[in-house]
């Protein structure tokens, strides 16, 4: 019977871009907000901490997936992982794209 | 429903040979194409495949042509072979036609015509379905199309930037053509993907996994889900400004607390992953064809399978790169200009992936390989010039001027038509008696990939040299003079060169659902199998990525009826449902065969679209009826009862029904659940957006209703969901009261819809008018969205409750009744938040946040 868990399946393959997205749309909604109602530098340090909490995310979830790679019961869960850590090493690098703008670009002009 | 998963054999095949007399002809007879005029009242993926492409064709050589005549008016300095009005309308259409009209519905086509045959399914799982979205995109297209003709064609560009296309400044019925004409063809856009999601997702070959999957499907799957997230921010940014037009509602006029670039946000947010839309597709078939051409399997297929999951996401975060020049703070600009630098990775590694299979293997100078070989490197120079207009200080001097031009067509021609070119000379052999002329296949490449860069390499320069885009003339003392005349000349070897690959088609493609060419490449994928109008005889289990090199005998095989349901299980049109990660067989689904009621409903929409247009508003109601009707016709017969279980060979006996989340109609409603709520998604941002923009307009809790009027609605949607619940719990029992479980689902669809017009209707109460400011506008465009999901629930709930009167609503067939569960579900959510954000919204704003 197919339940949800082959859609949970597939979630948790796409658990980095999905970070890397409400990453994104965070940082870059926050900015308006901020610049709204606080001065920049409250932004950058939004944009340093969401970034930070974003990479730890997608590290430790890559490295649950990475512990449980050996144990696959199968070619396609093999291959599932592999792309799951793939993509969250794609990711990863996105997130760092986006943070470090926020680290060296002034807000709020 | 216990699903049988036990394997057949690994080697040996799953049905016993020979098969018995009359199994083939029943199958036949099943899948029987309409003979003569009544073809076009066909549903086989393969015809209405060929008449998707055909039609998309057509629409590319159409825009082709404007596109001609733009280069005629721009060959010369100071030309007057077109008035400005007529140039801007062609220009305006040349686009239009050639994003909306061709670059989706062409590589939709390709899906639909290809998935089948590649997943080892005997059709999609909704024939109708697709043939309607193809009707609707046949008949509303050229509808559209013909408005050039009466020079009332749309003008302001194809991305049709208000203010210029608002009332004030484009007071004829052109803007509004293009707003409800597009706006419903990509609605049959999103027919088509929600078919390609579950046709990929449910209906692949036994053993088929997510890992041996081939990348087409792949890529299609992808592209189908970036349709599903990306047109509802277009299709609502159509739905506002088409009201602003029609009802002076201000959502787009700045004086008015509105804001033009809010459409600029809407329309990107779906125009750049549309880039990608259109392109992934075309990446999916290189990968097809480089391989096969090669003779060795795609190096990298996992690294490739990531890529096009990447870039389906990372091409959200783009679409500010095109509002660089805008306005937008600085860091933001860099946020978006970070996300395109990170896209070029994915987009690189497919690349690579592609050298690395040509270098691996020994490739054949073929027609497709070197479409393919044009394609490698005219996108990877467009991809180049991308990565330096995602740079904002090189795009702030390149911004609007002919270097973007050139750009995008070294992207889109060299990322889509190359490929596309590439696939239909590949795979016409799968489809037709002959293959196309090697000889004059390679005449066609020559010319347009010489005329391709003629015409638009110079365009780089012209650009830098500050030749803005959409000028109909310049002045000769400029300087781009020569360059325009190189690049019209280009343009007519590029068009010779387009004649060249039609006369090639009209020449050699010959039609054939029985006999074609076949597998004259030696490729590896299961749409080389021998296929007819029932698609593959039996349908074989997969244990490779390429199962037609890792076993030779299969065609034959396959062909004797060897493998699974080599015939008619329930004597009529079927195809095998497989669990989505590991295909495993589940449950056989049956299909609808021809008719018209599909082709009048799409009649019926397009004709009430278009009437809408040109405020014929009668004519245009009598369609909506037409277009109903048909539609309930249409899905009358749609879900019949199980027929027990059947024997598909190999040991595996498997149900004939499904409901709730097995089934694939409810997946399907999934899916429409999603673009549901990418378009509410989308609203909210709008909403999110003007407060930011216009805080000033937001009234404080005085001019709100008071939140004791939400009380009522409330109470309606919680009794409508009681409504839903009790009729859930009255579907369980055994003796089942028809005319009681019909009442509940009629009143409980009525009870959601009065919950909108009364909170509505507070509204009104409270003083708040749409046309008075950007606020007012937003609270009846969210009552808009609104009407329409509700309306939906009305609909299908009256349709389960006449099903339910008829008895054909019971606790063993009881598919549309879980569908509109969901459906209802989802509406309830949306419309109890929708309440929380514009009572509670306005509130909070006015109470907690300076403005």
């Amino acid at each position: 019977m197919t339940k949800p868990e082959p859609v949970a399946r597939l979630l948790r393959m796409l658990f980095g871009p999905l970070v890397w997205a409400a990453h994104f749309l965070l940082v870059y909604a926050a900015e308006s907000v901020f610049c709204r109602l606080l001065d920049g530098p409250g932004h950058s340090i939004f944009v340093i901490t969401a970034t930070a909490i974003a990479l730890a995310m997608v590290l430790l979830r890559s490295s649950a997936a990475m512990r449980l790679k050996p144990a696959a019961s199968s070619d396609h869960e093999g291959f599932l992982l592999r792309v799951e850590m793939s993509l969250s090493a794609l990711a990863g690098l996105g997130i760092l794209y986006v943070g470090t703008v926020g680290a060296l670009l002034p807000a709020c002009r | 429903m216990t699903p049988i998963r036990e394997r057949a054999t690994l080697d040996a095949a799953a049905a016993t040979l020979p098969r018995p007399e009359g199994e083939l002809d029943k199958l036949e007879a099943a899948w029987k194409l309409p003979r003569g005029w009544r073809i076009l009242s066909a549903v086989n993926n393969t015809v209405v495949g060929q008449f998707y492409i055909a039609t998309a064709f057509l629409f590319f050589i159409f825009a082709g042509i404007l596109g001609l005549l733009i280069r005629l008016q721009l060959a010369v300095p100071g030309n007057d072979f077109l008035p400005q009005e007529t140039y801007n309308q062609i220009f305006t259409m040349h686009g239009t036609v050639m994003m909306f009209l061709f670059a989706v519905p062409a590589v939709e086509a390709a899906g639909v015509l290809l998935l089948p045959q590649m997943l080892g399914a005997r059709d999609l799982p909704f024939p109708r379905l697709g043939a309607f979205a193809f009707w609707a995109y046949l008949i509303g297209g050229t509808v559209f199309f013909c408005t050039l003709f009466f020079g009332t064609a749309p003008s302001g560009g194809w991305f049709m930037y208000p203010p210029l296309t608002g009332a004030q400044f484009s007071p004829g019925v052109g803007a509004d053509w293009w707003l409800l004409g597009i706006g419903f063809i990509e609605i049959s856009a999103i027919a088509g993907a929600i078919e390609i999601i579950v046709g990929v997702l449910r209906t692949r070959a036994p053993g088929m996994t997510l890992a041996r999957m081939p990348i087409f499907a792949w890529s299609m799957l992808i592209f189908a889900f970036m349709i599903v997230f990306a047109f509802p921010a277009v299709i609502l940014a159509t739905i506002l400004l088409e009201l602003e037009r029609a009802f002076d509602w201000p959502f787009f006029i700045a004086a008015r607390g509105g804001d033009p670039l809010l459409w600029q946000h809407l329309f990107w947010f779906f125009g750049h992953p549309e880039v990608y839309i259109i392109f992934l597709p075309a990446a999916g078939m290189v990968s097809m064809i480089v391989p096969a051409m090669t003779g060795v399997p795609l190096v990298g297929y996992r690294l490739i399978v990531v890529a096009l999951i990447a870039v389906g996401f990372f091409s959200f975060g783009l679409w500010v790169h095109h509002m660089f020049t805008t306005g937008i703070p600085t860091r933001s600009l860099g946020f978006f200009s970070a996300a395109s630098m990170a896209v070029a990775i994915p987009s690189g590694i497919q690349v690579f992936a592609w050298i690395a299979t040509i270098a691996t293997g020994r490739l054949r100078a073929t027609v497709p390989a070197l479409f393919v070989i044009g394609f490698l490197l005219i996108f990877t120079l467009g991809g180049l010039t991308g990565v330096m207009v995602a740079l904002v200080p090189f795009d702030r001097q390149a911004h609007d001027s002919y270097f973007v031009i050139a750009h995008l067509h070294y992207v889109l021609f060299g990322g889509m038509v190359f490929p596309l070119l590439a696939a239909i000379t590949y795979w016409a052999p799968a489809f037709s008696r002959r293959p196309l002329s090697e000889r004059l296949g390679r005449w066609a490449f020559g010319l347009i990939f010489a005329g391709f860069n003629i015409a638009f390499l110079p365009m780089h320069l012209t650009g830098l040299l500050g030749m803005p885009r959409r000028v109909y003339t310049y002045p000769a003392e400029r300087g781009w003079d020569w360059l325009n005349m190189v690049s019209t000349l280009g343009s007519f070897i590029l068009a010779a060169g387009i004649l060249v690959f039609v006369f090639n088609i009209v020449r050699h493609f010959r039609p054939s659902g029985s006999k074609p060419a076949g597998d004259i490449w030696g490729a590896g994928s299961l749409e080389w199998l021998p296929n007819h109008t029932y698609g593959l005889r039996s349908v074989p289990r997969i244990d490779s990525r390429e199962p037609l090199w890792e076993q030779p005998g299969l065609a034959r095989e396959v062909d004797a009826g060897a493998h699974y349901l080599p015939g008619t299980a329930t004597g009529t049109r079927e195809t095998i449902v497989t669990s989505p990660i590991e295909g495993e067989p589940e449950y056989v689904m049956r299909l609808s065969g021809p008719g018209w009621a599909h082709v009048v409903a799409a009649a019926g929409t397009a004709g009430f679209f278009l009437l809408l247009t040109v405020k014929l508003v009668v004519p245009a109601a009598l369609c909506a009826v037409a277009a109903i009707v048909a539609m309930v016709v249409w899905m009358w017969d749609c879900d019949p009862p199980s027929a027990g279980e059947v024997d598909i060979g190999g040991g595996l006996r498997l149900p004939t029904y499904a409901s709730g989340p097995n089934s694939h109609g409810w997946w399907a409603v999934a899916i429409l659940a999603m673009v549901a709520g990418a378009l509410y998604l989308s609203f909210i941002f709008s909403y999110l957006y003007l407060w930011v923009v216009s805080p000033t307009q937001w009234p404080g809790g005085a001019a709100l209703p008071p939140l004791a009027s939400t009380m009522l609605p409330v109470a309606a949607l919680l009794a409508s969901g009681a409504a839903l619940f009790a009729a859930a719990r009255l579907l369980r029992r055994e003796r089942l009261p028809r005319i009681g479980l019909a009442a509940l689902l009629a009143l409980g669809a009525l009870l959601a819809a009065a919950a909108v017009g009364l909170d509505l209707w507070a509204q009104w109460q409270a003083g708040v008018r749409p046309q008075a400011n950007g606020y007012g506008a937003l609270v009846y465009g969210h009552g808009v969205l609104q009407v329409q999901i509700v309306s939906a629930v009305v609909a299908v709930g009256l349709f389960a409750a006449a099903r339910s009167l008829a008895g054909r609503l019971t606790a063993a067939r009881r598919a549309v009744f879980d569908n509109l569960a969901l459906l209802w579900a989802y509406a309830l959510a949306q419309m109890l938040f929708g309440l929380a954000l514009t009572h509670g919204f306005p509130r909070l704003v006015a109470e907690g946040l300076p403005s």
